[in-house]
């Protein structure tokens, strides 16, 4: 699903966020990516949803070379794959509902199809109750399941989740990551960044550490804990 | 592009001119404004043209006379205008029928001129046979004896022409920064909107949105404030020509301007003006934020 070969990103002022990575993920796996600040996580998903490129080498993303992607091509490649942010990115002035047909509205879908989805996706993430609310009227932890609601509804391959529990009270960051991984289970592929050691060693799945833009190991968190 | 979306666009674009109805109503303002002053211009200059146009093809010159000519000597005047060349008709026009004439249009204001208090010339109505022959015709009329001076509409028409060329270079000036100032004016209107909802266009992104869809909702803005300045600015003019048009009803023993108002091609014109400063301000000023991705947007 996505392969990356010898990619290396370099910043215009010089800085190199990732160096010579190769990293394959297959289709329905979960992979958290885990290493401290300015590792080149964040670096590693924009390569990924293609809002930065690679300087060299090759990633294939869906069978697609990103590097041959037109520019008018990349809102079509996008919708196969929902991205989850830190700062949950939600419209304060649409209500929970809105925010989530937003992602829906785009795609050019019909009001019958978004009154039939968005309803079904947001009890997904136990929201059903909350449709009228505004974001500013949820908890950390609503506000970023509203997030995870608005990029499953278009029915991505690929969730893509850049430290989704940064933002979230500890207790439920466990609860976001179950969610994420319910959603696996479905056979949605799952990327998730994050540099909270105690998170990850919770769940049985592939951890990829990263460190000053290299991978440093590639593991699963049962080899994780033995070692610990 | 769909239908829903269509619907979806257009109503996000009027919402946003709601919204911002500071920003509309300011650019608004500004614009009407700028098309109204074109507009006068153009208005002006069609006007001035015209008037040379109709004082160029009239061939009759008055001939006033030197106001102690008496009324024998007037008889004996025509008789010899008649004998010159190239005059076709010679009529008499009494200082009495002038007087009636201001007093039918001024009203009381001429009682007391009358009789012998007239200050008017006596004066000849004359129209030419070969208009080429115009100079020497004129020189030969001025020549006569009694003759105090010449209505010569061909000075008048050549001054007017002059100043119609100073009027078209300001014309084209006055189009050229007005066209500035609208589009920056609308530019910078959808910009403070963009600005506004640079959240919602980096997410618009991130979930796959094409470029023309985040476009329409602020295309639809411009066009929508520019149209709609564009009626407020046509309405404004054709105000502005009924006004001009009565007085010079008033006037019109006096004067030989030719003033048609506002016509269809006009109004065309300033509705295509309207649109196509909305729609190239809304098009510029979202190019910056169409270039970037993600958070790059929110920080813009
Ligand atoms: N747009 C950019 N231009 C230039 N340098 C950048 C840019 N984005 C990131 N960097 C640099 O690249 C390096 C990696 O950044 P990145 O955001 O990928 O780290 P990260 O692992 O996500 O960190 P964090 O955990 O703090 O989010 C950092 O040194 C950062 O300063
Ligand atoms: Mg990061």
């Amino acid at each position: 699903m996505i392969e990356f070969k010898k990619v290396s990103k370099e910043y215009s002022n010089g800085i190199c966020a990732v160096k010579n990575i190769n990293l394959n993920i297959q289709k329905g796996e979960f992979v958290f990516i885990l290493g401290p600040s300015g590792a080149g996580k964040s670096t590693l998903l924009k390569l990924i949803t293609r809002e930065e490129s690679p300087t060299s080498g090759d990633l294939i993303v869906n069978n697609m070379d990103v590097f041959f992607l037109k520019n008018r091509q990349i809102p079509y490649f996008r919708r196969t794959m929902g991205i989850v942010f830190q700062d949950f990115r939600l419209i304060n002035k649409m209500t929970v509902f809105d925010n989530v047909a937003f992602a829906m509205r785009v795609t050019g879908a019909s009001e019958r199809a978004i009154r039939s989805r968005v309803p079904y996706v947001l009890s997904l993430v136990d929201l059903a109750d909350k449709e009228r609310f505004r974001p500013t009227e949820l908890s950390g932890g609503e506000q970023q399941r509203v997030g995870l609601a608005r990029a499953l509804v278009n029915n991505p391959d690929l969730v893509i989740a850049d430290e989704p529990t940064g933002n979230v009270d500890p207790s439920l960051s466990f609860e976001i990551v179950e969610l994420l991984s319910k959603i696996n289970h479905q056979g949605t592929t799952i990327l998730m960044v994050t540099h909270e050691h105690d998170l990850v060693a919770r769940f049985n799945k592939r951890i990829v550490e990263i460190q000053e833009g290299r991978i440093v190991s590639d593991v699963y968190e049962a080899k994780l804990a033995n070692e610990a | 592009m769909r239908f829903n979306s269509i619907i979806y666009l257009t109503r996000e674009g009027l919402k946003s001119i709601w919204n911002n109805w500071i920003m509309s109503l300011a650019s608004t303002i500004v614009l009407v404004c700028c098309l109204f002053l074109t507009g006068s211009v153009i208005l002006l200059s069609m006007s001035v043209n015209k008037t040379i146009g109709a004082i160029e093809s009239k061939n009759t010159v008055t001939i006033h006379l030197n106001s102690s000519v008496s009324s024998e000597e007037s008889e004996k005047i025509g008789k010899r205008i008649k004998e010159i060349p190239n005059i076709a008709s010679c009529e008499f026009y009494s200082k009495e029928q002038a007087i009636q004439k201001y007093s039918q249009a001024l009203g009381d204001l001429m009682e007391g001129l009358k009789g012998d208090d007239n200050p008017l010339p006596d004066a000849f109505h004359i129209s030419m046979t070969d208009l080429s022959k115009y100079n020497e015709t004129i020189r030969m009329l001025s020549e006569l004896e009694g003759v105090e001076s010449i209505g010569d509409r061909r000075d008048v028409a050549k001054r007017l022409t002059e100043i119609n060329n100073i009027i078209h270079y300001v014309e084209i000036g006055v189009i050229l920064i007005f066209a500035l100032v609208a589009l920056f004016i609308v530019s910078n209107t959808v910009r403070l909107t963009m600005y506004g909802r640079r959240l919602e266009i980096s997410i618009m992104k991130s979930v796959g949105a094409t470029n023309l869809f985040i476009r329409i909702p602020f295309i639809v803005e411009g066009v929508t404030i520019g149209l709609f300045s564009s009626f407020v600015a046509i309405a404004l003019l054709k105000l502005l020509s009924n006004v001009i048009l009565k007085v010079l009803q008033r006037l019109v023993p006096f004067t030989s301007i030719v003033f048609d108002g506002i016509n269809l091609n006009m109004t065309l014109f300033f509705l295509l003006a309207g649109i196509s400063s909305g729609f190239i301000g809304g098009v510029i000023s979202i190019r910056k934020y169409l270039r970037k991705e993600g958070g790059k947007i929110i920080a813009l």
